[in-house]
């Protein structure tokens, strides 16, 4: 794909990329992205350091756990924890990208956390995507085969020898690999379904800590005698397959990388993939082994990512809307805070660790009903006005935040760094005859508040 | 000027510049609010297992395929000499001996998928080929030319209640259904939202989300305006499900203009640990249902409710090693109201002629929505089907 060289990398550009690649940004963050060029800033937004700067992230599990142990009443429960945990690292992390792949490997690889019923495993699986997520992906679904959050949710701990449980053989064709007309019968699921069975895990005990304090990590365990070492046919090769082989089959099939590739493009870029793009990215698929960074650094240097058609192109997920306006204010969140913001992306359809179903989030036109375009709305009045309606002060949906907000030192300056701020661009037409009207020529703290409610409510900051 | 006069007239620009092309235009002659009879469709997500909904205790092959889950002929509520509820469906006995629910056996379509996500797309645009890409309900509301004809509830709207026009409302709950800005701003943003997007922003997105924002606007001020005259007229259950029927009574008895409610329970995909999951499910349906039911009366609208509801797909016959069962295919359908010709109808399936283990589908679901069309909604059922016509099951009194 041919490399994005344009004479000047805007300030606009660096704030697509980063919308796109990250959940926006304050200005100076953009700014640094700007003048490292589309190059270099496409290998820092991939840069793989283990340190996401949220070393100081105030929801430990282990702790929470402690505490209720000790008698002492917690107020957060472990569900509760898990999820302030993750808006804490999304609204903190120096690692964007990482944190938008896990969220996207998170929708994929979907699990729901009311089912599992384990903080620690579903902690331990988000873990992974941020570890592997960048990785190759056959690496990445046999991590998830034998995951235990995965194990439990699509009940292949259940799944044993003459009386096979074909859940999560099904998802792995349907929903993680090959996508549903990707070119398998109702037999390859009943075949692979035996291939996986002895695969389970085991827990330690979840109301007991080890003696070192800590609670133990679920692992995977193979259990022998609940496996199945018959002959088995899937997807037209024959043996006496374990999950192992299933995982080699399948991921190696064409199907996938055109599965995967389609699903990245929707995510990151727009709506469709033109059919040169997927076809040069699945050569690169190939050449690779199927490693996702190979691909991401590919579609983030390429000029059609910053083709003006895919520019504001992509329906914000409540993710990208909720965590985006805290990251451009670069506020700091406190443990309650960020425990309001997971609840305002749940009333907007978007609960991290309780996706709708296996399928995960289907994104894009899914986003927008009434409900959650008028949470949206709510949360924008919430975090800009500082006076909240008496309804949303009760409401538990409404976070106790407010943006810091920038204001300049006339009232066009003001509505510029608001504009740069918040959509990476000036605002204009009705945007900014609005603004122009409602602020009548005051510059104020309390008209600034006004102004950036009429952004954050406005038609194209529903966009990225 | 005043306030009022100021909405007042953005209302009227918005309504102008709202326009899903030649879709206004069919509002401004769709129906008045006059009381019309009025749909609740009821979703089981996950494929809910109609065989342990509708027991089989006099079949030895039913008790032969699931000796762990099996419900005992002992524990049955008998509904005829062959047929039972499970005991969780306590709650609809009342019902089932006034003669106010129908269960429709055997439920399914032409080649089964045991996807849940493609059977479900099947059955929300009864299109057994998945070819369709509206909802069965969104081509109702194009008919109908009104975008606030049917609701779901919920954060988001399901293929059902979407068509290439419009897609219909979701809402979670009636009291957060609503903006509340101070008015100068609110003032400020229904301007900016009665202007067309231009400049460099991608126009058809951008506009597309305005009009959404716009028609979202618009609902919530209907349905705030007229949710005060309701007076609670039965005592709903603790759940989720049970408060979004507690709102549809709400949106009921205010008259809002709505046909068809759309609310759904899920986890109703047993995998494993059926004989603790389902009961609980089946409780949690009955319940609010039977109090729904109740309020309808209180609220002197019980002869215009109908309910129906599906799951999309039943379970297999024989249990698995996990005490619960995998995808199917045929599954039962019930139908709740004054207008219900109560009892048994549609043939259950042979479970001694199985189809790769699965119960074998006797009646395809088209038919049953289309009783509901023509015999209640008064849409004639080609309309939204197309030329495929099903005979009517007669579980609706004439």
């Amino acid at each position: 794909m041919r490399e994005y060289a344009p004479r000047q990398y805007t300030f606009s550009d660096a704030a697509h990329l980063l919308r796109r690649a990250g959940f926006a940004g304050g200005v100076s963050e953009v700014e640094a992205l700007q003048r490292l060029g589309p190059s270099l800033a496409v290998e820092r937004l991939l840069y793989a350091s283990t340190d996401d700067n949220t070393a100081d992230n105030p929801f430990d599990l282990n702790a929470l756990f402690l505490e209720r142990q000790n008698g002492s009443k917690a107020n957060i429960d472990a569900n509760a924890g898990l999820s302030g945990w993750w808006v804490h690292r999304l609204a903190h992390t120096s690692q964007p990208l990482k944190e938008k792949l896990a969220l996207f490997w998170h929708g994929h690889f979907a699990t729901e956390a009311q089912k599992v019923e384990n903080a620690f495993a579903m902690q331990q699986q988000n873990e992974l995507f941020r570890q592997k997520g960048l990785g190759r992906f056959s690496d990445l679904v046999l991590e998830m085969a034998k995951n235990p959050a995965m194990l439990r949710y699509l009940d292949n701990n259940r799944n044993v020898k003459g009386k096979p449980n074909e859940n999560f053989a099904r998802e792995l064709m349907e929903l993680f690999t090959l996508g549903v007309h990707g070119g398998y019968t109702e037999r390859d699921v009943q075949e692979s379904a035996r291939a996986f069975t002895g695969w389970t895990f085991q827990t330690g005990n979840p109301n007991k800590p080890e003696e070192n304090g800590r609670f133990t990590n679920p692992t995977f365990v193979f259990n022998k005698k609940n496996f199945d070492d018959g002959a088995k046919t899937y997807l037209g090769a024959s043996g006496n397959f374990g999950g192992e082989d299933v995982v080699r089959i399948v991921t190696a099939h064409p199907s996938t990388p055109k599965f995967i590739i389609t699903k990245l493009w929707k995510f990151f870029v727009s709506d469709t993939i033109p059919s040169s793009d997927l076809a040069e990215l699945t050569a690169l698929w190939n050449s690779s082994g199927g490693e996702i960074a190979v691909l991401l650094r590919a579609i983030f240097k390429s000029e059609v990512f910053y083709a003006k058609a895919n520019r504001f192109a992509l329906i914000k997920s409540p993710a990208e809307y909720a965590i985006g306006m805290l990251r451009s204010s670069q506020s700091r969140l406190a443990p309650e805070q960020s425990l309001g913001i997971f609840n305002a992306m749940r009333v907007m359809g978007q609960t991290l660790f309780q996706p709708p179903n296996v399928k995960g989030w289907d994104g894009g036109s899914d986003w927008v009903s009434d409900t959650t375009l008028l949470n949206r709305l709510n949360l924008a009045g919430a975090v800009t006005q500082r006076k909240l309606p008496a309804q949303l002060q009760k409401d538990q949906a409404a976070p106790p935040t407010v943006l810091t907000l920038p204001i300049g030192s006339s009232l066009s300056e003001t509505i510029e760094l608001l504009g740069k701020t918040y959509l990476g661009e000036q605002p204009d037409g009705a945007l900014l005859r609005t603004m122009q009207l409602y602020a009548d020529g005051k510059n104020t703290p309390e008209v600034a508040r006004g102004l950036a409610y009429l952004v954050l409510a406005s038609p194209q900051y529903h966009l990225a | 000027m005043k306030r009022r006069d100021f909405l007042k007239t953005s209302f009227v620009t918005l309504a102008a510049s709202a326009g899903m092309p030649g879709f206004l235009e069919r509002t401004a002659r769709a129906a008045g609010s006059e009381r019309g009879k009025i749909l609740v469709v009821l979703q089981l997500s996950g494929g809910n297992d109609g065989l342990n909904t509708l027991v089989p205790y006099s079949n030895g092959a039913y008790y032969a395929a699931r000796p762990v889950i099996a419900v005992s002929k002992k524990e049955v509520l008998p509904l005829s000499g062959d047929f039972g509820f499970h005991p969780a469906l306590k709650p609809w006995m009342g019902l089932w001996d006034s003669g106010e629910l129908a269960v429709v056996q055997g439920v399914g379509y032409p080649n089964p998928n045991r996807s849940h996500f493609e059977s479900m797309a099947i059955w929300h645009s009864a299109d057994p080929l998945a070819r369709e890409t509206e909802g069965w309900i969104g081509k109702l509301a194009d008919r109908w030319g009104d975008p606030f004809c049917a609701t779901n509830f919920g954060s988001t709207t399901p293929l059902a209640l979407r068509s290439s026009e419009v897609i219909l409302p979701s809402i979670d709950s009636v009291d957060r259904f609503q903006l509340k800005l101070e008015p100068k701003l609110d003032a400020a943003y229904r301007e900016l939202l009665a202007q067309p997007v231009e400049g460099y922003s991608d126009k058809g997105k951008t506009e597309l989300l305005r009009k959404n924002l716009v028609q979202t606007l618009g609902n919530t001020a209907r349905v705030q305006k007229s949710l005060a005259k309701y007076k609670a007229g039965a005592a709903y259950p603790k759940s989720g499900f049970a408060s979004n029927l507690r709102d549809v009574a709400r949106l009921i008895a205010a008259d809002v203009g709505l046909r068809v409610y759309y609310v759904s329970l899920g986890g109703f995909d047993t995998h494993a640990g059926q004989p603790e999951d389902h009961p609980k499910l089946l409780e949690t349906l009955s319940s609010a249902v039977s109090a729904f039911r109740s309020d309808l009366t209180a609220q002197g609208r019980a002869d215009d409710v109908l309910m129906l509801g599906f799951s999309e797909f039943g379970r297999r016959l024989t249990e698995n090693a996990s005490a619960g069962t995998d995808h199917g295919k045929a599954g039962v359908m019930f139908a709740i109201g004054k207008g219900v010709k109560g009892g048994l109808h549609g043939a259950a399936p042979d479970l001694e002629k199985l189809d790769d283990g699965d119960p074998r589908f006797t009646t395809d679901f088209r038919g049953v929505y289309s009783e509901a069309l023509d015999g209640w909604l008064g849409v004639p059922s080609r309309e939204v089907f197309g030329k495929e016509s099903f005979a009517a099951l007669g579980y609706l009194l004439r």
